[in-house]
């Protein structure tokens, strides 16, 4: 080989590595900034008292206040987990929509334009429409009164009886149509002939659903149950929004926002964080266990159908 | 008489059903356009007939209201286009940074062999499936300690690439024939001119696509800048400390009027986009 051709060679080499270190250097650096080092740091924090040594504590004032039946973590956890299975209730429902707009139902084209208001809407925007909209000037309220016999409105969203209510109710009608962007990117890729051959074989629309439509998608079925049962403990409403966490209404990740809010504002954040800390341990642990035991399940149904 | 193209071939049963659905839909999607017809509203009526008349049409339809939320529409000193600056440069910039970042990285993963070129994707899916909960409070510390508190040097926070968008963009990449890159290799174009005039513009559709879906959540996300940018704040937290304000204030008019112009844009690039978005972006793949 000539001189000439090695050092071209060589040059092509060099622009080699440097093309891959601008492609990987920046978000590897970000990578073990903002997520190993911030979350190891998180892991350390669990463990740190209040004097900055290693300890249980943290993790004992947790198991302390779970025992109280009125203590905020526990009514965190209920109304999380309760989000949660109202998420999980809406899964199937959800697809159906993006189903049904795939399949061109009458006004599909508006409805897919419509559906995406709540959210492309500020969510600041949209909780203060709709307290004014369940206030005591609202019909809703009014009508909620009237049913009960109450001799006064009731403040719905300042009231521990209702406020609950009315946040997952408010949860599952702008949580309706669902992810229409994932399952109607999903449903767009079936292959039509298959579809068109099935209906000249005379499949019916519920057959053509279950047996050809549903084995189609369910990678991404099976992926969306592995991402949804990984984000249990972030299930939660506009409850910060709507009662700031008041009357009843807490969630795990309504409350560790709050606390975070409560504490930016001072240098000295005390144990808080660390508490914090400890709680986001003890939630991993049964997050990634329960997750575990759905992937397994869900590899075990990818098996059973052909590629 | 025509029949509607949704009833093509299909059964009696089918065309029940799909009338029955279609009617469910247009309830729900008559409640969605409400909220906005009533933001529109409440924007042009009077802060008294705001709070005792929320659901009645206005005495007079104010859209001078619509005018005055450029002027009224200030927190703790900082104005509407303050603000709307803000909310640009974060949402903007920060977008277009975080899918540069994320595209560059999945392809250079998914096209070229190196030490670990693999390792980002089985990375990314053990952080999607088991996610690590509570690392608020240190995440807090760390932005504090960078100086990212406050400071529109945040962007920084945005320059990430191991997120679902890289899964997209890796299969965009896989999918994509590599002789394109070597017709150009021949033409004598190095590894950055493949990229850039070549890779790069084919994959346009699915980075429009992603960046307008990350635009649109950092435009209309609170969360994070009323955290770390309380001195810097965008629309949603400019918004959000107005509605706290307004005890005070009594224009509940100048706050909806400021929802439905803010919410303006966004609406507005999704009609035109939808289609763009939704036949670019999909997950878990088709069985076949």
């Amino acid at each position: 080989m000539n001189f000439a051709a090695s050092k071209r060679k060589k040059k092509k080499d060099v622009e080699l590595i440097c093309f891959i270190l601008f492609a990987v250097l920046i978000p590897v650096i970000h990578w073990l900034v903002f997520y190993v080092y911030a979350n190891g740091s998180s892991i350390v924090m669990g463990f740190t008292n209040s004097q900055g040594r290693l300890s249980f504590e943290n993790f004992v004032r947790l198991y302390e206040e779970f025992k109280m039946p009125t203590s905020s973590i526990r009514i965190a956890l209920k109304n999380t987990l309760i989000t949660y299975v109202i998420g999980l209730v809406l899964f199937i429902p959800r697809i159906l929509v993006s189903y049904f707009l795939y399949k061109q139902i009458p006004g599909a084209s508006f409805f897919r334009i419509v559906f995406f208001i709540p959210s492309i809407l500020f969510s600041v925007c949209v909780a203060m429409c709709f307290t004014r909209m369940v206030g005591t000037s609202g019909f809703i309220a009014k009508m909620v009164g009237d049913i009960l016999g109450m001799d006064r409105v009731p403040e719905l969203l300042a009231d521990s009886r209702f406020a609950n209510y009315v946040i997952w109710g408010q949860m599952i009608w702008l949580g309706f149509p669902g992810d229409m962007i994932i399952w109607g990117g999903t449903f767009a890729r079936i292959p039509n002939e298959v579809l068109e051959s099935a209906k000249i074989d005379g499949v019916t629309w519920w057959s053509e659903f279950t047996r050809i439509t549903v084995p189609l998608v369910w990678p991404t079925v099976a992926l969306k149950l592995v991402l949804t049962a990984a984000t249990i403990f972030s299930a939660t409403g506009q409850v910060f929004l709507l009662t700031g966490g008041g009357y009843g209404t807490v969630t795990l990740s309504a409350w560790q926002y709050i606390t975070l809010l409560e504490g930016s504002g001072s240098r000295y954040t005390s144990n808080v964080y660390n508490y914090l800390s400890a709680v986001g341990i003890v939630m991993t642990v049964i997050a990634v266990s329960i997750s575990l035991v759905i992937r397994k399940y869900t590899d075990k149904a990818f098996d059973d159908i052909d590629f | 008489m025509k029949r509607l193209k949704s009833f093509d071939r299909k059964s009696p049963a089918e065309i029940v059903l799909y009338c029955l659905v279609s009617l469910l839909f247009a309830v729900v999607a008559f409640s969605y356009l409400y909220i906005v017809f009533w933001a529109v509203m409440s924007g042009a009526k009077t802060h008294t007939e705001i709070v005792l008349a929320p659901f009645s049409l206005p005495k007079k339809w104010n859209w001078s209201h619509y005018i005055e939320v450029f002027s009224l529409l200030n927190v703790n000193g900082h104005g509407f286009f303050e603000m709307l600056f803000n909310s640009c440069y974060f949402s903007i910039v920060g977008s277009l940074i975080n899918q540069f970042v994320t595209i560059t990285f999945a392809y250079c993963c998914s096209k070229y062999k190196f030490p670990a070129s693999t390792l980002p994707y089985t990375i990314i899916m053990i952080m999607i499936t088991l996610p690590i909960y509570g690392a608020g409070g240190a995440t807090y510390k760390l932005y504090r300690n960078l100086g990212l508190v406050d400071s529109y040097a945040h962007i920084l926070c945005s320059a990430g690439g191991m997120n679902l968008n890289f899964l997209y963009y890796r299969a965009f990449f896989k999918n994509l024939s590599w002789t394109y890159a070597e017709a150009a290799q021949i033409d004598g174009a190095g590894h950055f001119g493949v990229y850039f005039k070549v890779m790069l513009p084919q994959a346009r559709p699915i980075f429009g696509a992603l960046f307008l879906l990350c635009w649109l959540g950092s435009w209309n996300s609170y969360e994070s800048a009323l955290l770390y940018l309380p001195n810097l704040p965008t629309l949603p937290v400019g918004i959000y400390q107005f509605n706290t304000e307004m005890i005070y204030r009594a224009r509940l008019d100048i706050l909806f009027a400021a929802c439905v112009l803010v919410s303006l844009p966004a609406l507005l690039l999704f009609a035109l986009f939808n289609k763009v978005i939704t036949s670019n972006v999909s997950l878990g793949g088709i069985k076949g």
